[in-house]
C-alpha cells in the first residue's frame, strides 16, 4: 500500500513538471430510458470528462449523474492512468491502472479495479494491442477478483477512427457467493464452483467532419447463456468551438452488478469544451490534443500545403515555421476541435512551431521535435 | 550632341564596371523590419560572411527570424546564428562545394545529431546522383525521437546501401517513431461517452 501510494505521488510528482495539457468536456442532457425488470422513465444527465496529458503519463477522469424520473437516480465515475514507456521501434509499453464505481440509486452499487501492462505494436495509422491485468470488483452479487486479458486493433483512415477491442476475463465463481439466487445471465453449476471465461468484443468507428462527429459502437459478451448485445451510436454538431449539440441511442446488455438488466435510452445533450488551462508550472498554455490527432499535412495545390490539427477548447491555434518567415499564420476552426489552414510550402523538410491561445510555441503533436538554440523546441515536418 | 553621347556612355561604362567590382549587398529588409538594429546589423555580418563563403544565407536569415519569434534577446539570437554559420560550413566541407543548399540545413541537423563528417560523406557517395536532405532529416528525427545514433545511423546506411528512395526513408521514419505523442495511441478500456449511468459493457 505504501509502494503503491509513493508510486503515484512520485508519478504525479514528476507530471507537475512536465508539460501537461488538460481538457474538460461537460455534457448536460434530458432524454428517456427503459428496461427489460422495470418501467421506463425521463431522465436528466450531466457527465464530466477530464483528461490530462504530460509527457508519457495519460490521465482520464469521467463521472456521471442521472436522475431517473421523481426518485431514482445512478451515478458513476471512472478513472485510468496510464504510463507509457520509449518506443523501441513500432513497440510501446504501458503500464496502465484505474478504476471505475457505480451507484443505481438505493439498488445497488460496485466498484472495479484493475491494473496491468499492454504492449502496442502501432505506426501513425494503426496499430495492434495486447494487455494483461489484473482486475478485481466487489459486485452486489460477489467479490471477485480475477485476470483479465486484452487486445484490439486501431486504424485511422483520413477522418475516420476505427477500433475493434476484445476483453477476457477468467472469473471462478460459487453458488454461495451469491446471497440470492443466482442471476440467470450467469450458467454457474448450483452446487459447487465454477469458472466462467467472459469474452466482451466491441467494435467502434467514428467520423469528424468539419463541424459535425459521428459514433457508432456494438458488442456483444460471449461465454454468457443469454443475449447479451448492446450498440449505440451519437452525433455531434459544432455551434461553436465550445459548444456541441449531442444527440445519442443505445442500448445497455446485462451484466452482473447491474439491478436492472438490459435496458435502450435515447438522449439529446450540451456538450461545452472548457480549457485550456495552464500548467502547473505557470509559463505553459497548452490545450488537450485528443486521442489520435497528430499533425496532417496534404499537398492540396503545387504551391500549397492543408495543415490540420486538432485541439479541443482552444480557441486561436497559430502555427509558425520556416515557410512563413516565421509570422505566425493562424488555422480555422473547422468544428469539433479540428483546426486548419492551406499554407504555401515548398515539398521537402520544414521547420514549425504551433502555440494555442497565445501560448509558447511548441512543437505540434506529430512533427519530429529538437531544441531550438532558443531555449525552446521546435518541430521537422516532411511536407509532400 | 555626339559630344555629350559620348559622355553618357562612358559614364555607364564606369558606372557598370564599378557595380561589378564592388558588388553591394543591401540589408535584408527581413532582418531591418523585424530586428533590432544592433541584431539587424550584427546577424546581416553573419549574412555577408557566409555569402562570401558560399554558403547559403537564407537558413541564417531564417534562425534570425526564428529566434525574434520566440521572443528570444538579441544575444542569442546572433549566438544562434554564429553557430550556424560555423555549422553549415562543417557541412558543406564535408560534402563538397557542389553540394545542394537543400542538403546543408539537414547536414546541420544531423550534425548536432551526433553524426560526424564521416557520416555525412559516407551518406553522400552511397546516395550519389540523389540529394541527401531526406535521409538527413530522417536520422535527425530517428534520434531526436530517442533513437540512439548508432542504431539510427545504422538504419538510414542500410537504406541507402539498398538505393532506397525519399518515399522508403520516409517510411522507415514512420515506422520506427510513426506519431510521437502516446495521446495517440488507442484509449484505454473506459465506458463509451453518452451513455447514462448504469454499467458499461465491461467486465464483469
Amino acid at each position: 500500500m505504501r509502494t503503491a501510494f509513493a508510486f503515484v505521488v512520485l508519478t504525479l510528482g514528476a507530471a507537475a513538471y512536465a508539460d501537461a495539457q488538460t481538457s474538460l468536456l461537460l455534457d448536460a442532457g434530458v432524454g428517456s430510458t427503459s428496461f427489460a425488470s422495470g418501467p421506463g422513465s425521463s431522465m436528466l444527465s450531466m457527465r464530466p470528462a477530464f483528461a490530462w496529458r504530460a509527457g508519457n503519463l495519460r490521465l482520464d477522469l469521467s463521472g456521471g449523474y442521472t436522475s431517473l424520473g421523481p426518485i431514482e437516480w445512478a451515478t458513476d465515475a471512472s478513472a485510468s492512468l496510464s504510463i507509457f514507456t520509449r518506443r523501441w521501434g513500432p513497440l510501446q509499453g504501458e503500464l496502465t491502472g484505474g478504476g471505475s464505481g457505480y451507484t443505481a440509486g438505493r439498488l445497488a452499487g460496485a466498484a472495479i479495479g484493475d491494473a496491468g501492462v499492454r504492449l502496442h505494436f502501432r505506426s501513425e495509422r494503426q496499430g495492434l494491442w495486447l494487455g494483461a491485468q489484473r482486475v478485481a470488483t466487489n459486485a452486489p452479487v460477489a467479490d471477485f477478483a480475477f485476470p483479465r486479458f486484452d487486445g484490439g486493433a486501431w486504424g485511422r483512415i483520413g477522418p475516420l477512427t476505427f477500433e475493434l477491442r476484445a476483453l477476457d476475463g477468467i472469473l471462478r465463481v460459487s453458488p454461495d457467493s451469491f446471497p440470492g439466487s443466482i442471476p440467470d445471465t450467469l450458467n454457474i453449476h448450483p452446487s459447487r464452483s465454477t469458472l466462467l471465461s467472459l469474452m466482451d468484443v466491441s467494435m467502434s468507428a467514428r467520423w469528424a467532419g468539419r463541424r459535425a462527429e459521428l459514433a457508432i459502437a456494438g458488442g456483444g459478451r460471449m461465454g454468457a447463456p443469454t443475449r447479451q448485445r448492446w450498440w449505440q451510436a451519437d452525433a455531434t454538431y459544432w455551434m461553436s468551438p465550445r459548444l456541441g449539440l449531442v444527440g445519442a441511442i443505445g442500448n445497455y446488455a446485462p451484466s452482473l452488478g447491474s439491478p436492472r438488466g438490459a435496458g435502450s435510452y435515447a438522449m439529446l445533450s450540451l456538450r461545452a469544451a472548457f480549457g485550456p488551462r495552464v500548467a502547473r508550472h505557470g509559463s505553459v498554455t497548452t490545450t488537450l490534443v485528443p486521442p489520435g490527432t497528430g499533425l496532417s499535412l496534404q499537398r492540396e495545390s503545387p504551391a500549397l500545403v492543408g495543415i490540420s490539427l486538432r485541439a479541443a477548447g482552444a480557441r486561436v491555434v497559430e502555427i509558425t515555421g520556416d515557410f512563413s518567415d516565421w509570422r505566425p499564420l493562424s488555422l480555422e476552426a473547422a468544428g469539433g476541435g479540428l483546426w486548419q489552414a492551406a499554407v504555401p510550402m515548398t515539398p521537402g523538410p520544414h521547420q514549425i512551431n504551433v502555440r494555442y491561445d497565445g501560448g509558447r510555441w511548441v512543437v505540434p503533436p506529430g512533427a519530429s521535435s529538437a531544441t531550438d538554440d532558443f531555449g525552446g523546441a521546435v518541430g521537422t515536418i516532411l511536407a509532400p | 550632341m555626339r559630344f555629350g553621347s559620348q559622355w553618357f556612355c562612358g559614364f555607364c561604362v564606369i558606372l557598370m564596371a564599378m557595380t561589378h567590382a564592388v558588388p553591394l549587398h543591401s540589408q535584408d529588409i527581413r532582418l531591418s523590419a523585424r530586428l533590432t538594429a544592433s541584431a539587424s546589423t550584427q546577424v546581416q555580418k553573419q549574412v555577408d560572411s557566409a555569402r562570401a563563403e558560399g554558403l547559403p544565407t537564407e537558413p541564417l536569415i531564417q534562425k534570425a527570424l526564428e529566434g525574434q519569434a520566440k521572443g528570444a534577446p538579441d544575444d542569442r539570437i546572433v549566438i544562434a546564428v554564429m553557430t550556424l554559420r560555423k555549422d553549415l560550413r562543417v557541412v558543406r566541407t564535408a560534402l563538397g562545394p557542389e553540394a545542394p543548399e537543400s542538403d546543408l540545413v539537414p547536414g546541420v541537423a544531423s550534425l548536432r545529431a551526433g553524426a560526424s563528417r564521416d557520416n555525412l560523406v559516407e551518406l553522400r557517395n552511397l546516395r550519389r546522383g540523389a540529394g541527401i536532405a531526406v535521409p538527413l532529416g530522417v536520422l535527425a528525427d530517428l534520434v531526436a525521437n530517442g533513437m540512439g545514433y548508432a542504431e539510427a545511423w545504422n538504419s538510414v546506411r542500410e537504406l541507402a546501401t539498398k538505393g532506397g528512395s525519399d518515399g522508403q526513408f520516409s517510411a522507415l521514419r514512420d515506422r520506427a517513431i510513426g506519431a510521437p505523442d502516446p495521446a495517440a495511441l488507442p484509449p484505454a478500456p473506459s465506458r463509451p461517452r453518452g451513455q447514462p449511468g448504469t454499467p458499461s459493457p465491461s467486465l464483469p
